[in-house]
């Protein structure tokens, strides 16, 4: 007891991965391989690395400002209009990132599970849905990554156990012959697969042990480079890299390979995409909860739960604005990463380096 | 009205004439005590709920046979003749004074014997509570093969006891207050003074005393003001018949709750890991408890989702089965008029029913229930073809498996929630579950019971430390050192040590 809204370090360490391993999975493989071929699995380490020091700038601002939250530090440093500003910017990218998701989740459900239902009733039933928990605060969020974080371990040591008897390592060589040139446009694709470390931003000032903040997050971290390197390895191994570049979800076909002795259950990939269901609903948690808590700061109420339902009908309608699952990667995709590099990249370190040269001047 | 006892002992009794009227069962003996100068004395009691052959003899009895007291002059002792009374004549074990007309009439309403003295604007409130009561018998919903047979009854006073036996520690308080403006139903809070976490007592005492109706019917009724989302379908309150129970989860630093007149106690606060445990875990061996905790899980998956999997299975996806099964499941569905979502409620539905009147009508003609029910509707219901036989296997698996769910509120959230997840599944198919379940989930992580995480101890605070080893499964005795930490008990350690801790291997 009065200890409601605290987040313990298992939570933030449950809540990077949760977050961060979302729609990307299914498509990732395939899309590292086209760019990188066999190396692949190097710029999705170089790329998760690349993490560690907005992590580590994330954590900084807080120990800079202690027992302070986000929005009041970005309000101190950067000055309340320039900061709305980003607040914006950051809504923007969290209405576009979610449209982003529900679409691709209604495309896979569409394809995969429900052929002859309207995407527009997959889309809906799931934003509404989640609204239900985003509407509460940092701490239930916390408690739904934790709950779902031990799910996607499970699946991708199941995966990995089931599928090891029929893959063949040397596919993964030969090892550094790629074009070196083509790393950073890899990096690219794998950076933002990451994307959903910037729930840290809400999530830090809560932490129960200040201290451990960093080591729980970079620990998240890790095992989302981990768990991507693992999955890309294993498709590459299966399929090889010509056949990994035509398949559009590796990820989905590995798990059709499977079969399970006994053959109780022959199509795993169906109940696989229910499951999978579950990871992103603790990827959309996250951000539909950062959202309504980015609007009620620029309105400057308490209360974010308001905000949650009117966020639903714009989620919905921007997510139908792509005409297909083609135009999706180059329309809101796009825009989310572009979107993405503002206000996870740049913003942490403007707030950052603003502060530091404030604390500095005010300190002499 | 009068307040207060006046010294003429006819205006009392006039008083107390006036409050009880038309009441049958009050008795008003009035007697006259003393040779010289004759004293007028009265008890009053309520027939049936005060023992009366406790009464006649020890307190009207030795009023008329103690020597002293017939000699003696009632001039210049007037103030004394109570305590002489108290001290020297009645030899009953529980007496006090009193002088408040409120708190006289509420001892005689809860058996108490009230003996009023002409001339003393006091009088005596002798303990005399004895009524009929059922005796100790074994619990009915939580029989257990190896551990204790005895039950609470509905007595408050011999509930309390069956846990004071169990715990014979000061520190085991048990605080007990009246709730109920008409039914003064008494309330008994139990906990360790030294190990509960007295935040959680706080917020208790405080919900408790909110609570203004008036009457308390059922441990269940005080449960529902008191508990932190009352529109939930599950139980965020433990409620257990079985002593040891009690006495278990007071060691772990739980609070209980003993409500007079009701046979089942309650434990708080409850979470999930609480809620899946059976006393009988405590006393089996750690390799079939863990085993028996893990089917417990699948048991609450299967009461939740296999109705709803038939349906969207069979509607939506076909393809999931292997196909020999896929075959087969068509075969049986041939004759089946329904599509499977009217099949499956219609089953479960029946079953519900079944359950349902074979609950209430118990004896002979509940056994009949059960075999119309399951022998003839269900064999009659596959060989007329209105259902098919792997829906009635699903329905019986359902039904089975919700009881093994231990605690019966618990398992009776999780059947509401499968009719649920039947629409969602008739909607949606497979995808429609999962939203079900999304649902589900969110609920469930949304909910505290007294502040604690109802997820406990998979909610990913520090309070589950380690609390994995006995919840999940059972590890054995010697590896739980400590108390289970969700309440954060202010004692933490159970077991200093046993006979291997000595020495060296």
């Amino acid at each position: 007891m009065g200890e409601e809204n605290k987040l313990s370090s298992k939570q933030i360490r449950a809540l990077v991965v949760s977050t961060a391993v979302g729609i990307g999975i299914l498509t990732l493989p395939n899309r590292i391989a086209i760019a990188n071929g066999n190396d692949g699995w190097i710029t999705i380490i170089l790329s998760g690395l690349l993490v560690i020091p907005i992590i580590m700038v994330m954590d900084r601002i807080f120990k800079m400002y202690p027992n302070k939250d986000f929005f009041t530090i970005g309000r101190e440093v950067l000055g309340k209009w320039v900061f709305n500003i980003f607040l914006i910017i950051f809504f923007i990218y969290f209405i576009v990132l979610m449209s982003n998701i529900v679409r691709n989740l209604g495309e896979f459900i569409k394809a995969f599970l429900l052929e002859t239902t309207p995407v527009e009733v997959l889309i809906i039933s799931f934003v509404l849905v989640t609204s239900y928990i985003a509407r509460d605060n940092i701490q239930i969020i916390g408690r739904a990554a934790y709950f779902i974080y031990p799910l996607i371990l499970s699946f991708v040591i199941f995966l990995f156990l089931v599928i090891l008897p029929e893959i063949d390592f040397t596919n993964v060589l030969p090892v550094f012959q790629s074009d070196f040139s083509k790393i950073p446009k890899g990096i690219e694709i794998a950076f933002f697969s990451y994307i959903g470390y910037e729930i840290l931003l809400f999530a830090l000032p809560y932490a129960e042990k200040k201290e451990d903040n960093l080591r729980a997050s970079l620990t998240g971290l890790g095992i989302v480079i981990l768990i991507y390197t693992l999955i890309f390895l294993l498709t590459l191994a299966k399929y090889g890299v010509h056949s990994l570049r035509r398949q559009t979800f590796p990820t989905l076909s590995l798990v059709k390979e499977v079969d399970l002795p006994g053959y109780f259950i022959e199509n795993l990939d169906g109940l696989v995409m229910a499951f999978w269901v579950l990871i992103v609903f603790s990827t959309m948690a996250a951000f539909y909860y950062a959202s309504g808590i980015v609007l009620s700061q620029l309105f400057n109420t308490k209360d974010h739960g308001l905000f949650i339902l009117p966020i639903a009908p714009i989620v919905y309608i921007i997510s139908l604005i792509p005409r297909n699952v083609i135009t999706l990667y180059d329309s809101l995709g796009r825009y989310t990463n572009y979107l993405g590099f503002v206000t996870i990249v740049v913003m942490p370190f403007v707030i950052y380096f603003i502060g530091l040269f404030k604390t500095r001047r005010q300190n002499k | 009205m009068q307040e207060i006892l006046l010294k003429s002992i006819d205006k009392n009794i006039e008083t107390i004439e006036k409050l009880f009227a038309n009441c049958y069962d009050i008795i008003i003996r009035k007697i006259e005590v003393g040779d010289i100068n004759r004293v007028k004395m009265a008890a009053i009691y309520i027939d049936g709920l005060a023992d009366k052959d406790h009464i006649s003899k020890f307190t009207i009895g030795y009023l008329f046979a103690e020597e002293e007291l017939k000699k003696f002059t009632l001039k210049g002792f007037q103030n004394s003749l109570l305590e002489i009374v108290s001290k020297e004549v009645i030899a009953n074990t529980e007496v006090k004074e009193e002088y408040k007309m409120e708190k006289i009439v509420n001892a005689i309403l809860s058996g108490d014997t009230v003996l009023l003295i002409d001339n003393i604007d006091r009088c005596l409130i002798i303990g005399s509570r004895g009524w009929p009561s059922r005796s100790i018998g074994e619990p009915e919903t939580e029989t257990v093969i190896r551990g204790p047979r005895e039950g609470f009854t509905e007595v408050l006073k011999v509930n309390t006891t069956l846990v004071r036996r169990r715990i014979k520690d000061t520190n085991l308080k048990i605080e007990v207050k009246q709730i109920g403006r008409r039914s003064k139903t008494d309330v008994a809070i139990l906990y360790m003074d030294d190990i509960v976490n007295k935040a959680i007592l706080i917020e208790l005492k405080e919900r408790l005393n909110k609570i203004n109706i008036d009457s308390i019917a059922d441990s269940s009724v005080l449960e529902s003001f008191i508990e932190d989302n009352f529109l939930s379908p599950f139980p965020q309150i433990e409620s257990t018949e079985r002593p040891d129970a009690v006495a278990a989860s007071l060691y772990s630093g739980r609070i209980a709750i003993i409500v007079d007149n009701s046979p089942f106690a309650l434990l708080l606060p409850a979470t999930f890991g609480t809620l899946l445990q059976s006393s009988e875990d405590h006393y089996s061996r750690w390799a079939e408890v863990s085993f028996i905790r893990l089917l417990r899980l699948i048991a609450v998956a299967l009461t939740v989702l296999s109705p709803s999997l038939y349906v969207a299975i069979t509607a939506y996806h076909p393809g999931l089965l292997p196909t020999v099964l896929t075959y087969y499941l068509a075969a049986s569905r041939i004759n089946v008029p329904f599509p499977a979502v009217v099949e499956a409620a219609l089953m479960e539905l029946t079953l519900e029913l079944l359950r349902e009147s074979g609950t209430r009508i118990s004896g002979p003609i509940g056994t009949t229930v059960g075999i119309v029910g399951g022998l003839i509707i269900g064999q009659a219901a596959v060989e007329a073809g209105i259902v098919s036989p792997l829906m009635i296997i699903i329905v019986a698996v359902t039904t089975i498996s919700s009881f093994a769910i231990p605690n019966y509120d618990f398992g009776v959230g999780f059947r509401l929630w499968r009719f649920i997840l039947i629409a969602c599944a008739s909607i949606l198919g497979l995808y429609g579950i999962m939203l079900g379940i999304i649902v589900l989930i969110t609920h469930l992580i949304r909910l505290n019971s007294f502040g604690v995480p109802y997820t406990s101890p998979y909610s990913g605070l520090d309070i589950d430390g380690g609390a994995l080893r006995d919840t999940l499964i059972k590890a054995p005795a010697q590896y739980l050192r400590k108390r289970p930490a969700f309440t954060n008990p202010q004692n933490k350690i159970r077991m200093r040590g046993y006979w291997k801790d000595g020495r060296r291997k």
